[in-house]
């Protein structure tokens, strides 16, 4: 790694830290959500489709699981979004002064990689509070690509749509993406969501939370949508900081 | 520090000329909106420039005629349409609104910057210490950009482009905010660039300083007008690349040429 990767990503990760509201955040979401659902749910056991097998799990347990993926969609959408947010203008006067393209991408890449990492540690610190899952690591993994997913998405968003369309996007999409349409509790959702960001991710992360299989089709369909959209992110965030 | 020899790193291409370091010519540029049933602006219109090595050269029109938007098609920020920008040597480029990190302090920008230009840990140490000391901000080294005031935070944003000592300037106006010392500093700065051979370029509404320039462009519907300072009838009615007259031009030549001496430019020391 190069001397201008690593000072951008030194410079990236102050930035973050200080950001007192995002950092809050960080730590009181997770928190808020997971924490909140599993006191609030009903102390029974729910059936659930896990990778077509119906299971019976405690509700408290699948609240743990559940909430997990949405909050860190949530969360690293806003991190995805902010980070261009506060960089995007600069971001080409750096360009101009020497960086080049690759210089730059990797050097958000890796910023945006390391807040996705801490959002995901701080989710499944807390769902770990309230359930311990059946393949631990697969369960962090999946849930990191979650993070990935989303976080790259609130790249582009936040290039494309600007900070208030941003933020409802980013809070609206995973609502509807993970809470509604992926949910086990939920039947015969429409084929054509298949195809959003987190079918993929979340089916493998629900695998590794109730079963002790690991679905490789699923952690493969995850890492390639998150490779595609690294791919359009890549282009977007090019694009909107090209210099001649 | 060798000039010179940080051409490449700023992107610049060969030039034609060895004492031309950015020239345009014939440039167009048109905003198009995407939307249905909103109009394109055309900004430029054949426009054309050159800023020779040791110049000082001032861009002037009034709010909205494309000041800004021929600023950063000479920097390379944004796209230009139509015709050809050349540039030789390593830019420095003071934007209107500083693009910095917010949340960096004075001396981390410094840093960051001097890493994109190439250089090393002592030479961004070196830069740091002559720029703070001529524009005066050296006790707000360890502020973030986000707590400083508008006018120390428009010496950092010409500090950063100052840094590495281009071979092109190119200002939109970078006195903004600057109390009077730092006004006068900014030009004693100027001046001593010039003497290096540094051509720099400035968008300015401030009329009363014209004199301190050795040519004026002034940027009307989307057509460039120069002006040799030190001839008042210099100002051409024609624009640089082509034969479109303006009126305004034309009344402005009547005004020098009656010994005003100062023009009467619309939105003077505001903002664009």
């Amino acid at each position: 790694m190069n001397r201008r990767i690593t000072t951008a990503v030194r410079m990236g990760v102050r930035e973050f830290r200080r950001t007192p509201v995002l950092l809050a955040l960080l730590v009181f979401l997770p928190a808020y959500i997971i924490g909140a659902f599993v006191l609030l749910v009903p102390d029974v056991d729910v059936p659930a489709t896990i990778d077509g097998t119906r299971l019976t799990v405690p509700m408290t347990d699948f609240a743990a699981a559940f909430m997990t993926p949405v909050t860190v969609a949530i969360l690293s959408g806003i991190v995805g979004l902010f980070l261009v947010q506060t960089s995007q203008a600069a971001d080409d006067r750096l360009r101009l002064a020497g960086y080049t393209a690759t210089d730059l991408v990797v050097s958000r890449v890796g910023t945006l990689g390391l807040g996705i990492v801490v959002v995901t540690m701080a989710s499944v610190v807390v769902a770990v509070f309230a359930f311990t899952p059946e393949s631990t690591v697969p369960f962090v993994a999946a849930t990191l690509l979650v993070g990935l997913t989303y976080g790259i998405l609130g790249v582009v968003v936040g290039i494309v749509l600007g900070r208030l369309g941003g933020v409802y996007v980013m809070l609206f999409s995973p609502m509807v993406d993970v809470l509604l349409f992926q949910n086990p509790l939920a039947t015969d959702a429409p084929e054509w969501t298949t195809l959003l960001p987190s079918h993929y991710a979340t089916n493998a992360l629900f695998d590794a939370a109730f079963t002790s299989s690991i679905d490789a089709w699923d952690f493969g369909g995850a890492v390639a949508y998150t490779v595609g959209l690294l791919v359009i992110g890549v282009l977007v965030f090019y694009q909107a900081t090209d210099v001649e | 520090m060798d000039i010179a020899s940080k051409g490449d790193d700023a992107g610049g291409t060969a030039n034609s000329s060895g004492d031309t370091v950015v020239s345009a010519n014939s440039v167009e540029k048109t905003y198009d909106s995407v939307l249905p049933f909103t109009r394109s602006v055309e900004v430029l219109d054949g426009a054309t420039l050159h800023v020779e090595r040791g110049q000082v050269v001032g861009i002037m029109g009034e709010n909205g005629s494309g000041k800004s938007t021929l600023m950063g098609i000479l920097a390379g920020v944004l796209d230009h349409d139509a015709g050809e920008v050349e540039r030789a040597g390593s830019i420095g480029w003071c934007p209107q609104e500083p693009r910095l990190y917010d949340r960096l302090t004075v001396d981390e920008t410094f840093q960051l910057f001097g890493t994109a230009y190439g250089m090393s840990d002592d030479e961004i140490v070196e830069a740091r210490a002559w720029l703070t000391e001529v524009l005066d901000f050296e006790r707000f080294r360890d502020r973030q950009i986000r707590h400083l005031s508008g006018g120390n935070r428009q010496k950092v944003n010409l500090s950063v482009a100052l840094m590495h000592e281009p071979d092109l300037l190119l200002l939109d106006e970078p006195y903004t905010g600057f109390d009077w010392e730092t006004f006068l500093a900014f030009w004693d700065l100027t001046e001593e660039l010039r003497t290096r051979g540094v051509g720099v370029a400035i968008i300015s509404h401030i009329i009363n300083e014209r004199d301190r320039f050795d040519v004026v462009y002034e940027l009307h519907e989307g057509h460039l007008h120069r002006q040799e300072i030190g001839d008042d009838d210099g100002l051409s009615s024609e624009p640089t690349d082509d034969d479109v007259a303006c009126e305004r031009t034309a009344s402005f030549i009547d005004e020098a040429g009656a010994g005003s001496g100062q023009r009467a430019t619309a939105g003077q020391e505001e903002s664009e």
